[in-house]
């Protein structure tokens, strides 16, 4: 049973195995020192790698970003416990889901407010990881409030990782 | 003479019409300007508007702060304007009445500038979002609204004037309707009013807030043959401005729009002349602006009823089928509540139509929807067994909304799922963005540091899993040994760095509270973390001379991290 995403013990998991990405990034992809870009991208690759596996692939959208990520780098250690990621099958849904929300659209333009509810949901799909592939709104909700427990774990402890190099190279400075 | 203070306030008011315009918050310029506000530069009003809009919402709370104390400087303000002309200062106090809706000026009787008609219509020029807010808190906005031409200043000694200025200073409270009365509302006011279930709306918090729009709407439409369109026009905007809640700016930039319109169309009428002979004429030019406004009304009803719709979705646990027939029982619900004596046929139509369509397909599920007060399958619905299946589906979301509405900041209030879909839309991109910021934050972190880190960890990685122990207790000691770090640290400081003593206990406090934090969430986590927090903590260990107890194997790669992080 997964920790909840809000429980402390879920922020240390997250950490653990942020850095344990972190590294694996850093081995595989060379340091770049200097570029900034680059370094914030592995990190933030790294963190979100960590904070889907800590859900251990229990919810659609942590396998959805593994899938996501599993191609920009190359994982030697293949995390465990992990299902294995549907990413054919998230290619061809999003394909089937278009053209049924397309077809969906032609017909249901009556009620303009069950419009706006839908159009509001086709955003949040996009935002969510893995959103296209559920059908079910209520799913659909259910991984997005993960999600966003999830998120806030991570934004927390990053949060306090900066701040703590932030006071740290201070006190190099001084 | 009149005449000369008239052209006075109008280079006043230029001067101020820049400052005016960008700063609306300054309650007391306002004042001053209102009370200067003569003949407005009309397109200056105009071109506030798009400005405007969006300052307007901030600015109101500025406003109403300043309420209180601009009503005041208001009153002082009138005392030059009560030498002014008997014509113009009459209408002026009905202005300085109307426009203050608290009544604060109700005494005054005569003064108050010609600008004060003039700022009325620049307020309306200005579009209704600034001059709700003004009106609130009972500033005009002077600048605001040039629309009013000088030869209003100019205004021929009318009976009629003085008739009004007396039916102004009974004024009292805020109440339009009196206020309205000397004004003379023309049809088009009453189309104003009429104008759609979004005035009708806005009355809802109008009424709440004390003022009487129903009696303003019969006044309207009493005063139909009296007084200048302007004035009418004023007026409708005046209570438009009133009626005008905190809602959608989408509706308010509409209305605006269109005041701005009617305004562009009472503007030449009011140019020509302000008696009752013109009247006709500018009720014409004011059907037209009615027409229009009521058109936009009408869809900003409509849009107005469909948000009313989706935020009472929420409430219930509705289905999708049920949605459109929940949509079209709320809006008979709105169309209860919020019809007043006008506007009602924008608003009954619509009831009409989606509750037609309501009826139709509830009887075709009535069955299984015995026990939903409100729910009704809309027209052509599928089967029963579908519409059961999608209730236990919506059922399910409403319930999650539920959870979300907990976890989202702030939504708690925020019923409807179109409301709360964009709530969690808002807050899942403001969690992305924060998340990148974060990454990008600390990718900029010192990149000696990140090394050593990363190093550090490797290393640990490798090694502490094999010894685990080394690290577990040392997390604990971090937040204990934190304060005895401290007065050694102290000594330390004094010793060498007598400086920047002060910086760097600060500094360590930081750097201690931001690692006792992280190491609390750690505390009992595997070696990772720990030794993460190790090395931090040595690092705060290298100004401290003091040895943790187990941290030997750590000092020697803390060393020479601390050598390295030393520039």
């Amino acid at each position: 049973m997964r920790p909840p995403p809000n429980s402390s013990s879920f922020k240390r998991e997250f950490l653990k195995k942020w850095l344990l990405a972190l590294q694996l990034c850093n081995h595989n992809n060379n340091i770049n020192k200097n570029d900034v870009v680059k370094r914030k991208n592995t990190i933030k690759l790294s963190a979100e790698i960590a904070m889907a596996s800590v859900r251990n692939g229990a919810t659609c959208w942590s396998r959805a970003l593994i899938a996501k990520h599993s191609s920009s780098f190359h994982v030697t250690t293949k995390p465990r416990h992990m299902p294995p990621p549907p990413p054919r099958h998230y290619k061809k849904r999003v394909r089937c889901k278009k053209i049924i929300k397309r077809s969906r659209r032609c017909c249901h333009n009556r009620s303009a407010a069950a419009a706006v509810v839908r159009r509001k949901t086709a955003v949040l799909r996009k935002l969510v990881p893995g959103g296209e592939l559920m059908d079910d709104e209520a799913s659909l909700i259910r991984e997005t409030l993960d999600y966003v427990m999830s998120l806030r774990a991570q934004v927390d402890v990053m949060r306090r990782l900066a701040r703590a190099s932030d006071c740290v190279a201070m006190c190099n400075i001084v | 003479m009149e005449i000369d203070i008239s052209e006075k306030d109008k280079l006043e008011l230029e001067k101020r019409n820049v400052d005016n315009s960008m700063n609306y918050q300054s309650a007391g310029s306002l004042t001053s300007d209102w009370h200067f506000a003569g003949a407005n530069i009309a397109n200056s009003a105009l071109s506030l508007v798009p400005s405007h809009d969006g300052q307007m919402n901030a600015c109101r709370g500025d406003l109403v702060g300043a309420a209180s104390s601009s009503s005041a400087s208001m009153g002082e303000s009138f005392g030059p304007p009560v030498m002014w002309d008997h014509q113009t200062s009459s209408q002026n106090t009905g202005f300085c009445d109307i426009s203050l809706g608290t009544g604060t000026l109700v005494g005054m009787t005569t003064g108050g500038p010609v600008s004060m008609r003039s700022s009325i219509d620049g307020a309306l020029g200005m579009g209704w979002n600034p001059p709700s807010s003004v009106l609130r808190n009972g500033i005009f906005l002077p600048n605001a609204h040039g629309i009013l031409p000088p030869s209003l200043s100019q205004f021929p000694a009318d009976p009629a004037f003085i008739e009004r200025a007396a039916r102004f200073s009974c004024f009292n409270s805020g109440n339009i309707s009196d206020m309205a009365h000397p004004f003379g509302m023309s049809e088009a006011m009453g189309n104003y009013s009429r104008g759609g279930g979004m005035m009708q709306g806005l009355q809802e918090p109008f009424v709440g807030s004390g003022l009487k729009l129903l009696s303003v709407g019969q006044a309207q439409k009493n005063m139909m043959h009296e007084g200048d369109c302007s004035g009418e026009a004023s007026i409708a905007s005046l209570h438009m401005d009133h009626v005008k809640p905190e809602d959608s700016p989408l509706k308010s930039e509409r209305k605006s729009e269109s005041l701005v319109r009617s305004q562009d169309e009472v503007k030449p009428g009011m140019g020509r002349s302000g008696n009752d002979s013109d009247e006709a004429e500018f009720c014409g030019s004011d059907q037209d602006d009615a027409t229009m406004l009521e058109a936009n009304a009408g869809k900003l009803s409509a849009n107005g009823l469909n948000s009313k719709k989706r935020k009472r979705n929420g409430q219930d646990t509705e289905h999708s089928p049920g949605k459109g027939s929940q949509l079209s029982a709320e809006v008979n619900k709105d169309g209860s509540e919020v019809q007043h004596k006008g506007g009602k046929s924008p608003t009954s139509t619509t009831n009409k139509t989606s509750g037609k369509n309501g009826k139709h397909g509830s009887k075709a599920s009535d069955p299984e929807k015995e026990e939903y007060i409100h729910v009704r399958a809309r027209r052509g619905q599928a089967t029963n067994s579908h519409s059961l299946a999608e209730r236990v589906r919506r059922e399910k979301i409403s319930e999650r909304m539920k959870f979300l509405q907990d976890l989202v900041p702030g939504c708690s209030k925020v019923t409807g799922k179109a409301v709360m879909l964009d709530e969690i839309i808002n807050y899942v991109q403001s969690l992305q963005r924060q998340v990148e910021f974060l990454s990008m934050k600390l990718a900029t972190v010192n990149p000696r540091m990140d090394f050593n880190l990363e190093g550090l960890l490797a290393k640990d990685i490798l090694t502490s899993r094999t010894v685990p122990s080394a690290s577990l207790p040392f997390s604990p000691d971090l937040p204990m040994s934190y304060p005895p770090l401290h007065p050694s640290q102290s000594g330390l400081v004094t010793a060498g760095f007598p400086a920047m003593e002060n910086h760097s206990d600060i500094l360590r406090r930081t750097i201690g509270s931001q690692l006792t934090s992280i190491s609390r969430e750690f505390k009992e986590s595997a070696q990772l973390p720990g030794s993460w927090n190790d090395e931090l903590h040595n690092v705060i260990q290298m100004y401290a001379s003091s040895d943790p107890q187990d941290s030997q194997e750590i000092t020697g790669p803390i060393e020479a991290s601390n050598m390295k992080a030393e520039p």
